[in-house]
């Protein structure tokens, strides 16, 4: 018997497994699809609305650590203009403290500003992460319903086995008909050929 | 020491700075209100927080699933046009009515 006709044998049965998606699945993996799309808008607007929240509490916390160092300063100039007592005026000790505080309120008001700058740039950064894993959710999914998709190409053969009382049946009527066939083993074998080397 | 123990110790410090003399009671203000700009510093960290306690897998790693996956799919097509087309070759050589 024929290489190629070994491989018709047994390869349709393989097909039949292969192209029994039901059109149902098949319907619900393209709707699936626009089910991401429905779900990367809503991260998005989910995303647009934590960034706009998260902005408003950085510059509402900036405004605070400004009012918090203005008020130090402020309460430096009062001290060293009108609170200092008099055993004090003048020190060396109480001058320089007064300085290095004045100092390291401003270096902290700077850090805590550069703190709040680094958080949103990533809580930016991660809501962009999660939008890129949803989208890229949608192209695996492309990618299996293009899968499912392509069944169809298998589908007319499948419906015509189908269509016979059984597989069976209709392989030992392929199977009547082999003695015929030999003129055609040639043109078939190309094709076949071709086939197998798709599948490698 | 959660934000609400470090807020309530900073009240109990206010309170206690009030009853020093000056400068101390200046320097001992003076380090409230930096204990108070860093809590500032930290309005985002919660939200920061839980973001980091999300992990997403790797992008590339994703891609390069998709893409086997495409390929993949892309040679069961050509072996099954191939087949139809062989089966269809076989049909009308041989005159099958099915």
């Amino acid at each position: 018997m024929p290489k190629g006709f070994l491989w018709l044998f047994f390869g349709l049965p393989l097909l039949v497994s292969a192209c029994g998606t039901p059109p149902e699945v098949k319907a619900l993996s393209t709707a699936q699809i626009g089910y991401f799309n429905l779900a990367i808008e809503v991260v998005q607007k989910q995303s647009e609305a934590l960034i706009l929240a998260a902005d408003t509490i950085k510059k509402q916390a900036e405004a605070r650590i400004d009012e918090k160092e203005k008020g130090q300063l402020a309460n430096f100039e009062d001290l060293l203009a009108n609170k200092m007592p008099a055993t004090q005026v003048g020190k060396r000790s109480t001058a320089k403290e007064t300085v290095e505080r004045i100092t390291q309120t401003s270096q902290k008001a700077a850090a805590a500003k550069a703190n709040l700058v680094g958080d949103l740039e990533e809580i930016k950064q991660k809501t962009e992460d999660i939008r890129a894993y949803i989208e890229q959710m949608k192209q695996v999914q492309i990618a299996l319903d293009a899968y499912l998709q392509s069944e169809q190409a298998g589908e007319k053969v499948v419906k015509e086995i189908l269509s016979q009382p059984s597989t069976e049946q209709f392989l030992s009527f392929v199977d009547g008909l082999l003695p015929k066939v030999s003129g055609a083993v040639n043109e078939l074998s190309g094709l076949i050929g071709g086939l197998a080397e798709t599948k490698g | 020491m959660t934000r609400e123990e470090l807020e309530a110790e900073i009240q109990r410090l206010k309170h206690g700075a009030e009853g020093l003399d000056e400068p101390d009671k200046t320097f001992k203000l003076n380090d409230i209100a930096q204990l108070e700009i860093e809590l500032q510093g930290m309005a985002l960290a919660d939200i920061t927080a839980a973001l980091r306690d999300i992990t997403l897998p790797d992008l590339n790693e994703m891609k390069a699933q998709i893409d086997a996956a495409v390929d993949a799919t892309k040679a069961h097509e050509q072996r099954v046009n191939a087949f139809n087309t062989a089966f269809g070759l076989l049909k009308t050589g041989l005159g099958i009515v099915l």
